[in-house]
């Protein structure tokens, strides 16, 4: 396709970039000089060169272990919960009044802060890898199930019919409409459901641990190390930013059949 | 020809329904009501029957019924002498009212879904597909969404895909209930342009009498509270039809006669 249309949007597209870049260059330019020209204290603020420098230093400290440790913990937890979750939810919807009351039950879920729990899953799992995952699953779980429920109540019944009078199996309309169907709901979940993992799993760690980033966080801001603190801050988000716009170019595939970008 | 292969029937014999004593009760908050009564009929292999009458009259609930999607309070439906339940997709294909297609896939996707189902290989269920599209004058839209193509368009991917089970039966919902006058009729045409090379069983829904005559040998016509068959119209003009034929005494005379008796009830 090389419409008129789509090379507006390339081109807008593209100046919206070069914002973003600038949103984010331009003030890391202005810290710099502020922190240079003595207007930031550097204890507090470090220069963004500065930062470059810890992360270079942190690297050769062994931070891709720590980096290994917490991505384990975060994907084993995000698929535990993305398939539990998705399981749940579609053995609730199947019946009207079990969904109801467990969406009930979920919103209260919902709407509770996940850290409250923590102490407990100390108390009943530990402080290890085990402890970290189930937090991790706890805080993406609900999301999924949620969205799942929704999403299968969402699913257009004449196409079912069609489907099933085709001689669909109950696994081929599954898979064929009702998970097609439900993909954008699904994918939107999972986007969710993976910053509260992050969040839990972070947490997790910087509450009790020897490993991981969200230890090397709490470590370093206790220690008062502002530049590594900020380095490993500046990469885990990186790695969340990653995530979400590869989340979101799924999103964009699969939504290709409603003619937008 | 080779390319028709798709479009074949088994065989010309096959197709022969018998509904007896077909009644079906829904449950309402105000008691049971009767959607359909004591339905019996049989339609003979290769004949095009359209069932006619006004809305809430069950014909769109008989036609669920023998498509095996709704099981009827009482009474059963017969394919060939054997009876059945569920759906019979090796034999039966559903045109629905409103296209159906799976909106995200394309119009050859959508097409050749009923060979998916069935596990045909992915070369062949193109090839097939592509036939079926020709078929119904689609060639250049096998990429289409449904989103891009027209009410018109997507009714014809419908046929195409009924088509594409090759099925010795085809039951149409009011396929072209939602399409404008003109492009409805230009779609009755093209149907039975299609069932000419075909000449299967066809049940067909519609509420528009013009279409019920141009199309059928034979038009049940059904009355309403409780649903149930009043009379069965022989529509004797001769084969191939033109749409001019809708013009003729002889057609404006039985499809007056069908008007009367749905009135009268």
């Amino acid at each position: 396709m090389s419409g008129p249309a789509t090379d507006v949007h390339t081109v807008r597209a593209r100046s919206d970039a070069v914002y973003v870049a600038g949103l984010i260059v331009v003030p890391i330019l202005l810290w710099e000089v502020a922190v240079r020209a003595g207007i930031l204290q550097s204890s507090l603020a470090p220069a963004p060169s500065a930062v470059v420098t810890a992360i270079r230093g942190l690297f050769e400290d062994g931070l891709l272990y720590d980096l290994r440790v917490t991505a384990t913990y975060v994907i084993v937890a995000f698929l535990l919960a993305l398939i539990t979750g998705t399981v749940l939810g579609v053995v609730l919807a199947q019946s009207e009044r079990v969904a109801q009351v467990v969406r009930g039950f979920l919103t209260f879920l919902l709407s509770i802060p996940k850290s409250l729990f923590l102490p407990l899953f100390i108390l009943i799992l530990g402080i290890g890898a085990l402890q970290k995952i189930a937090f991790g699953v706890f805080s993406a779980f609900a999301v999924i199930v949620v969205a799942t429920m929704v999403g299968i109540s969402t699913v257009d019944q004449n196409l079912l019919q069609m489907a099933r009078s085709q001689g669909a199996s109950r696994a081929q309309m599954f898979v064929k409409v009702h998970l097609r169907s439900m993909a954008p709901t699904l994918l939107e979940a999972a986007r969710i459901a993976m910053i509260l993992n992050i969040t839990g799993v972070l947490i997790a760690e910087m509450y009790v641990s020897r490993e991981g980033l969200g230890f090397l966080i709490s470590s370093y801001g206790q220690t008062f190390q502002v530049e590594r603190l900020l380095g490993v801050i500046a990469i885990t988000s990186l790695i969340g930013i990653l995530f979400n716009e590869f989340l979101r170019w799924c999103d964009k595939r699969q939504n290709r059949w409603r003619g937008g970008v | 020809m080779s390319g028709n292969a798709a479009m074949e029937t088994k065989s010309t014999s096959v197709g022969t329904i018998e509904v007896s004593g077909v009644s079906h009760d829904y449950q309402t908050t105000k008691g049971k009501v009767a959607a359909l009564e004591d339905i019996s009929f049989s339609a003979p292999a290769g004949k095009f029957i359209s069932l006619v009458g006004p809305s809430g009259c069950g014909k769109s609930s008989l036609l669920m019924v023998l498509a095996g999607l709704m099981t009827p309070t009482r009474g059963q439906v017969r394919l060939d002498g054997r009876v059945t339940s569920g759906p019979q997709p090796d034999q039966v294909a559903v045109a629905f009212q409103d296209a159906c297609l799976l909106p995200w896939r394309s119009s050859l996707d959508n097409v050749s879904f009923p060979l998916e189902l069935r596990g045909v290989s992915r070369s062949e269920r193109e090839e097939q597909g592509r036939q079926a599209l020709a078929k119904v004058g689609l060639s250049g839209f096998a990429d289409r969404y449904p989103r891009e193509l027209s009410g018109g368009m997507r009714q014809r991917v419908a046929v195409a895909r009924a088509l594409i089970q090759r099925p010795s039966v085809l039951l149409m919902d009011e396929p072209f209930g939602a399409l404008d006058e003109q492009t409805r009729m230009d779609m009755g045409e093209e149907l039975l342009s299609l069932w000419d090379e075909i000449r299967n069983t066809v049940i067909f829904v519609t509420h528009n009498l013009t279409e019920a005559v141009y199309l059928s040998d034979e038009v049940i016509v059904m009355a309403a509270g409780p649903g149930r068959i009043i009379e069965r119209v022989t529509v004797d003009l001769p084969r191939p039809r033109a749409i001019e034929i809708t013009e003729t005494e002889e057609f404006l005379h039985l499809r007056n006669r069908i008007w009367r008796l749905i009135r009268s009830h």
